[in-house]
């Protein structure tokens, strides 16, 4: 095994590790605090799921560029490619947008759906404006996703 | 209220199931309209009845018999005691707010012995000392059942009458005992807010204090005496100015943030000799203070704020069935009302 592919085996694994820790971290926040709103109502179940789940979409990036970088070094084919030392960390550089910005934006999300929770225990009919402020934080690990994309997609092999 | 914002503000994650749930029980408390629907009710029933109409049913009383409505709010009262337990990542909050109790046993109790008046008292029963083990330390003089810094403060506060026969003297001292043992706590605690919120409450107490030491004409001295440390503002500079005119007082206060409370209070205590109007705007600016639980998501300000806030809507129930039990007008109640958290 050469050393870039090792590289490009660290970056597929940043992508998924990182940015599924941080989405694990922002749902269990926003889930702490889910379970607070429906010890008192729990017919907002619905609603708090659904707040809940925003900060795991990082995660599901994260694993999606890690697949992404597998399949560009042909790991799925069966016949991994020869990698020299500068393709892995070409490699390893595009897989870190989504393993940053994912593992804290996960968690910013989280604690935003945190409050966007409180919000709907106290006014419900608020409900869209509650989950667009978590949602905002989304735009910055949609940005990410599409940064790692663009760079693995520039790396010539 | 942005100024008390501090390093650990909605910083502690763990109160964040604390935080949601306050956030849903907070629709159980009063705002101003149901207020005014109470104060406006012809009659104590009608008045009580608001609160039903609203979908407050915790507050659903048998008969409007000052027993009965007195049970039900001890209730409520125990219940928030109990939720703000259940919630809280440690139990030091818990045991702070219970001293409060505590105290007010000791005082009702102190005064019936001093005053020679045995019989039923109007005692809790959710402090962190049975009442019981009270009654006895005071009355037969057991202490066993009592934590030792209690019988210290039960043998100065009955010195201080024994030696000034001053039932307000006496309660001043059990007022210094009861801050001394939530200073030690919050300094174990170590949480800013709470630090912040009881030194303002006792800034607010102590000017108080200095006020009706001056209307009874207490010596500078003993008032250096009977002013409770641990506040933000310096006791020194309420000595300093005691012997001026008590009109003069808020004057130099200026650049604090209790200058328009003072002012107010003072201004009232001029037109109707009573010291009503300040010890309202105190209750309500500490209220104002609490309001950041409102914004807080991560944080142990909407704990206390809930629980002080609940206080305060029974302490505004009570204000209003006995209001209107005893026939005042509704600008009278009116007048005794706390703001509103919501």
């Amino acid at each position: 095994m050469t050393d870039g592919i090792v590289l490009a085996y660290l970056g597929a694994a940043l992508a998924i590790g990182l940015a599924g820790s941080g989405s694990a971290i922002g749902v269990g926040i926003a889930g702490t605090s889910g379970a607070g709103v429906m010890t008192e109502d729990p017919s907002k179940f619905g609603l708090v799921l659904l707040l809940q789940a925003l900060p795991g979409t990082q995660g599901i990036y994260g694993l999606l560029v890690g697949f992404l970088v597998l399949t560009r070094i042909g790991i799925f084919a069966g016949t991994p490619a020869t990698l020299t030392l500068n393709q892995g960390l070409q490699i390893l550089n595009s897989s870190l947008p989504i393993a940053i910005a994912g593992f804290f934006s996960a968690i910013y999300q989280g604690k935003a759906s945190a409050g966007a929770i409180g919000l709907i225990a106290r006014r419900p009919e608020e409900t869209g404006k509650a989950l667009v402020m978590p949602a905002m934080v989304e735009t910055y690990a949609v940005l990410s996703l599409l940064g790692s994309i663009l760079l693995l997609n520039g790396i010539v092999l | 209220m942005l100024k008390y914002i501090n390093d650990t503000t909605n910083s502690q994650e763990e109160y964040g199931y604390a935080c949601a749930r306050i956030r849903e029980l907070e629709k159980g408390l009063l705002n101003k309209d149901i207020i005014k629907k109470m104060i406006d009710s012809p009659d104590l029933g009608s008045s009580l009845k608001v609160l039903v109409e609203n979908n407050l049913c915790e507050y659903t009383f048998e008969n409007t018999e000052t027993h009965s409505i007195n049970l039900v709010l001890d209730n409520i009262l125990k219940r928030t005691i109990d939720i703000v337990n259940e919630i809280s990542p440690y139990p030091y909050l818990f045991h702070l707010f219970k001293w409060k109790y505590d105290f007010h046993n000791l005082k009702v109790l102190l005064k019936a012995k001093v005053l020679n008046k045995r019989g039923l008292y109007p005692l809790y029963s959710i402090g962190n000392i049975s009442s019981n083990g009270l009654s006895s330390a005071v009355f037969e003089g057991k202490y066993q059942l009592i934590p030792v810094k209690f019988e210290r403060i039960l043998k100065q506060a009955e010195t201080e009458y024994l030696k000034s026969e001053s039932l307000q003297l006496m309660e001043i001292i059990l007022d210094q005992g009861y801050y001394e043992i939530i200073f030690e706590q919050l300094e174990e605690i170590n949480q800013v807010f709470l630090f912040y919120f009881y030194k303002t409450e006792l800034d607010l107490l102590n000017f108080n204090i200095a006020c009706r030491c001056k209307i009874r004409d207490i010596k500078k001295s003993k008032l250096a005496e009977i002013l409770i440390n641990y506040g933000h503002l310096s006791m020194q500079k309420v000595i300093d100015i005691y012997d001026n005119s008590i009109p003069s007082w808020p004057n130099n206060f200026q650049k604090t943030e209790y200058f328009s409370i003072f002012e107010e209070g003072i201004r009232y205590w001029v037109q109707e000799k009573s010291l009503l109007k300040l010890e309202q705007l105190s209750d309500d600016f500490l209220l104002n203070l609490l309001k950041i639980g409102k914004y807080t998501t991560f944080g142990l300000e909407s704990i206390i704020a809930y629980y002080y806030a609940k206080e305060n809507d029974l302490k505004n129930i009570r204000i209003i069935s006995n209001g209107k039990r005893y026939g005042f007008s509704d600008n009278i109640i009116q007048k005794y009302i706390r703001d509103t958290y919501v």
